[in-house]
């Protein structure tokens, strides 16, 4: 597929990055040669400079004949703009990606009449709010994906020595918790991902991701010695994008967060905007402050301050300070590992969350869904309708070929919902949630899928 | 271009526009006349020399300026004392009717009065109006929607109006009294809700402030359009109450007067037993709800009518002067009902609603003494800490206003939230509007003058010899343009027993109240005359 990217910068070098590894044709568009040079050094694609929204620019990037279109400037109009001519310019099944950050944007009656003609609209601090929200309905969970419209859900949880997960054998699971029924589908240990067999051990200090029936995911959590009372103070370090987006998904929920800010002007636009939400001006590295708002009676400590530095010291105080559970966000992908080992739970970048987005979407059509397992895109949670000529459908799991890397972590069939195991049988118009690893997705999806592919 | 305008021509201006409020009102008078003519009353020499006064006065006035009012623009110190001046010489030339009256009459009521007074015998009907403190006092009373009387004598009673009989006012002078409360009320909407906004004085500004929706900021792009918007409104509703008064048996002439007093949440009756004079729970009822009405802001009656009736629920100031009338409505039904045995509910429920809104809107009718409620402490004590509440921004009602109560409310309830977060940044909301802080400052500063102004008061009056529940009283009621108080100025008693300087006193109070307290005070600030 040939694809033009427009926006050189974080966001469009990852896609970038991963498109030519799958194999498509790409030319990146951008105003700065210099960008433009460092991401034709290091990957093998076509680069034109210019603004990316001037039909001469297009053009010269040849339009005509592309497939795709993703809009990843920094400027919500460009990219707007740049879709609009693209639209005229180009092919008619053109697909159109933009990043709309602005979220008045997406008021829905302009999403209804589509005027821009986007196929899809990225919102990445939307979407990280959108995820660390929902990270923020159990005290301790570090993941919260769901599938099959919610009714399959995929819970990530921190394994510590006293856990009574640490040091189980997969194989005994069923013993030890004979009253809830879950699967252990992979476990984040270190910076690797593992998808477990029946003879893995857990150990404290991995993050095990868990998948249930959305129904028993407290009596799981509980089960596994996570209490489940309800989220409800929440302290938000940063009113950026980000911060202001969770503060309203909170309040949507009835919650009253409290939300730091440093710039004290930008505390009184954020005052007039939110309505429970405590705004609190001042530094949010100022113990005093911290401990005036009694930082340590948190149930969760979210850091999304637009500066790197501000988010590592507050999480550090943070977790000095004991709120029970520290989330960060980060611009730069590559400071994740170094976030988390300085006591972060969960790291999260909003610029690789529009990367996933965009790649999820990207594949739309062979899956019904992918979400991305942690933030990074070593292994990925897809699911599937299962098609009557594929191979999987028929055989007991145990029987079943299944690639290295990857495992079926759920079925949902009609109204119920299968935790599967070896003999377990996967019947035509199953969906099928599975885990797995980076390089063991294209088999998974040819061995789910083989009707299409004959086709 | 620079207008370069001297003080004469401000002058010129101001009396411009004077002069044409005289020759409306010297036309205002004209109904009143015809009245009195047919009834061929003693009044009828009085309304048309008045009449005939203001004219002559508007025209000279008004063609004498005409040139200067041309070339002169009307900023904000224009507007305040265009606003001072012209609400005190309504109250002037509005008060020549009740002053002439029983001096022009054929049968001199004045001189009668003094040779009774020497008999020590009850003076003859009208002769309250001839010390002209008593007139000025009865007509800006009128003009401020007040409804404080001094009359003593000649209110009529149940039977009403009796052709031919002298121990009752005539009917001239009561339509004129009525009429200054009913014109008072339209002054009242577009000074409220189109004049002052634009000064920019306080809190009135809300009245935009609150109204949800952006496209609702004004109801009409001009100033004159919203005015004439606002009212037919007030026609439109005035018309219905009219016709809801005749269809309960209200004769026509009754029905108009207690029309423009209720519309305009005045208060005067030509009864001496108020609406209680009736002794119809159909006639209470309906006055009930059109006080709640002329309650109200009326640019919510407007957009309702305009075919978006959830206005109302959307209005949090709204929300607050519903639930502070029901609230008081529980506390006095019950109170009542608990020290009087056999009231049945209905009519403790009816007496308490009446005298609640009518406190609450600063009508200030009576369907009962609710002097007698001494043994129910409550049901009294409710009833004047209501005096200090007041209707919405934008109504007829006077007093301190439901919304800046709110505000204050809010304030004091953001001081305690900062208590326990010194940090923490937290605008004032109207709903979902954030209330700018130059209008809180405006609403402390209110508040601040206005209890102020209220001890002033009562001490004014107390040197003037009132015990102090009736100065207290007399100074709330009068600042809050409400009408009756208690002890001496009880809801069945009148302002007679005040000196006339307690009179004119108690008249700049009312002018004060109405026009929100710092229109007028501005013209006492040095800084305002400074050129």
């Amino acid at each position: 597929m040939r694809t033009i990217i427009i926006g050189a910068g974080v966001v469009g070098l990852n896609i970038a990055s991963r498109l030519v590894d799958e194999g498509h044709d790409v030319t990146v568009v951008d105003t700065d040669q210099g960008a433009l040079d460092r991401i034709s050094n290091s990957l093998d694609v076509n680069t034109v400079r210019g603004h990316g929204s001037h039909p001469k620019v297009l053009l010269s990037a040849m339009i005509q004949t592309a497939q795709m279109i993703v809009s990843v400037t920094d400027s919500d109009e460009v990219n707007m703009i740049a879709c609009v001519n693209a639209g005229v310019l180009g092919d008619s099944e053109l697909i159109r990606i933009a990043r709309v950050r602005e979220p008045s944007y997406s008021h829905p009656d302009i999403l209804d009449a589509d005027p821009y003609g986007l196929n899809l609209i990225i919102n990445p601090e939307q979407e990280t709010a959108h995820r660390i929200s929902a990270l923020l309905r159990y005290p301790n969970v570090t993941e919260m994906l769901e599938f099959a419209e919610g009714r399959v859900h995929l819970v990530g949880v921190r394994v510590t020595s006293i856990s009574p997960l640490a040091g189980i054998r997969l194989l005994e699971i069923r013993d030890r918790f004979s009253r809830v029924e879950f699967l252990i589908a992979a476990i984040t240990r270190g910076d690797e991902v593992i998808i477990p067999t029946g003879a893995t051990v857990v150990l404290p200090g991995d993050e095990v991701h868990i998948v249930t029936r959305s129904k028993e995911t407290e009596a799981v959590l509980s089960n596994v010695g996570i209490k489940v009372t309800p989220v409800k103070r929440v302290m938000i370090i940063g009113g950026s994008r980000t911060g202001l987006a969770l503060a309203t998904f909170l309040e949507r929920r009835g919650l009253v967060p409290k939300l730091v800010e440093s710039d004290e002007r930008k505390a009184n636009e954020l005052a007039e905007m939110l309505t429970s939400t405590v705004v609190i001006h001042g530094s949010p590295t100022d113990t005093r402050l911290l401990n005036e708002e009694n930082a340590s009676e948190m149930n969760t400590f979210v850091a999304c301050d637009d500066r790197e530095e501000t988010n590592l010291m507050a999480a550090l105080l943070g977790r000095e300070m004991g709120a029970k559970r520290i989330i960060v966000t980060t611009n730069e992908p590559e400071y994740r590992p170094l976030i988390k080992s300085a006591g972060a739970d969960v790291c999260l970048s909003p610029r690789m969350v529009a990367v996933s987005s965009i790649l999820h979407f990207i594949r739309r059509g062979r899956v019904v869904a992918v979400q991305a397992l942690g933030d990074g895109e070593a292994a990925e949670a897809l699911e599937f309708e299962a098609q009557l000529a594929s191979d999987a459908v028929g055989v007991p799991l145990r029987e079943l070929n299944l690639p290295r890397g990857a495992l079926i972590a759920a079925l949902v069939r009609e109204d119920s919902v299968l935790i599967p195991g070896g003999d377990t049988v996967i019947n035509e118009g199953d969906h099928v949630v599975v885990l797995s690893r980076q390089e063991a997705v294209h088999p998974v999806e040819r061995l789910l899928q083989r009707r299409v592919d004959r086709d | 271009m620079l207008h370069r305008v001297s003080w004469f021509t401000r002058l010129g201006m101001l009396a411009n526009m004077v002069g044409i409020l005289m020759i409306a009102l010297g036309v205002a008078m004209i109904p009143p006349i015809l009245v009195a003519d047919h009834d061929g009353t003693q009044d009828f020499f009085g309304l048309l020399a008045s009449s005939l006064i203001a004219l002559i006065i508007g025209f000279m006035l008004f063609i004498t300026s005409r040139r200067a009012a041309k070339r002169t623009y009307i900023g904000h110190r224009e507007g305040f004392l265009i606003v001072g001046v012209g609400w005190f010489s309504a109250g002037l030339i509005g008060a020549l009717p009740f002053y002439l009256y029983p001096h022009l009459s054929p049968e001199g009521i004045c001189q009668l009065a003094d040779q009774l007074k020497q008999q020590s015998m009850a003076p003859p009907i009208g002769s309250d109006f001839c010390a002209f403190s008593t007139a000025a006092f009865e007509s800006i009373s009128g003009f401020t929607t007040t409804g404080a009387t001094a009359i003593t004598t000649g209110l009529w009673t149940e039977a009403g109006w009796v052709a031919g009989d002298k121990s009752l006012l005539p009917r001239g002078i009561l339509l004129w009294r009525s009429l200054t409360q009913y014109l008072g009320g339209m002054g009242l909407i577009v000074l409220g809700v189109a004049v002052l906004p634009l000064l920019g004085i306080g809190g009135m500004q809300l009245f935009r402030a609150e109204v949800p929706g952006p496209q609702t900021d004004k109801l009409a792009p001009r100033i004159g359009e919203t005015a004439k918007l606002l009212w037919r409104v007030y026609l439109l509703l005035s018309v219905t109450l009219f016709i809801l008064l005749a269809v309960g048996g209200m004769d026509t002439f009754d029905a108009v007067c207690h029309t423009f007093t209720t519309m305009a949440t005045g208060g005067f009756s030509t009864r001496a037993m108020s609406i209680g004079g009736f002794e119809s729970a159909y006639l209470e009822w309906t006055i009930i709800l059109f006080m709640f009405i002329g309650g109200t802001n009326f640019s919510l009656h407007f957009m309702a009518l305009a075919g978006r009736p959830t206005i109302y629920k959307k209005d949090p100031e709204f929300w607050a002067y519903s639930s502070i009338i029901l609230t008081a409505i529980t506390l006095i039904c019950w109170s009542l009902m608990s020290v009087t045995a056999e009231l049945p509910f209905w009519d403790s429920l009816r007496t308490s609603a009446f005298q609640v809104i009518s406190i609450i809107t600063t009508t200030g009718f009576a369907s009962t003494d609710y002097e007698q409620w001494h043994i129910a402490p409550v049901a009294l004590m409710t009833l004047t800490g209501l005096m200090f509440i007041g209707g919405m921004a934008g109504s007829t009602s006077g007093g301190f206003k439901v919304v800046r109560h709110v505000l204050v409310v809010l304030t004091w309830t953001r001081e305690l939230f900062l208590l326990s977060h010194p940090r923490a940044k937290r605008p004032i909301r109207l709903g979902n509007r954030v209330v700018p802080q130059e209008v809180i400052r405006g609403v402390a500063a209110f508040a601040g003058a206005y209890f102020t102004l209220l001890t002033l008061g009562t001490i004014f009056f107390c040197v003037d010899g009132q015990d102090l529940l009736t100065g207290f009283t007399c100074s709330a009621s009068t600042l809050g343009n409400v009408g009756p108080g208690l002890g001496e100025i009880g809801p069945m008693d009148n302002f007679s027993g005040l000196s006339p300087a307690s009179k004119w006193f108690a008249s700049t109070y009312m002018v004060l109240g109405r026009l929100e307290l710092f229109t007028l005070l501005i013209l006492l600030s040095p800084s305002f005359w400074r050129r």
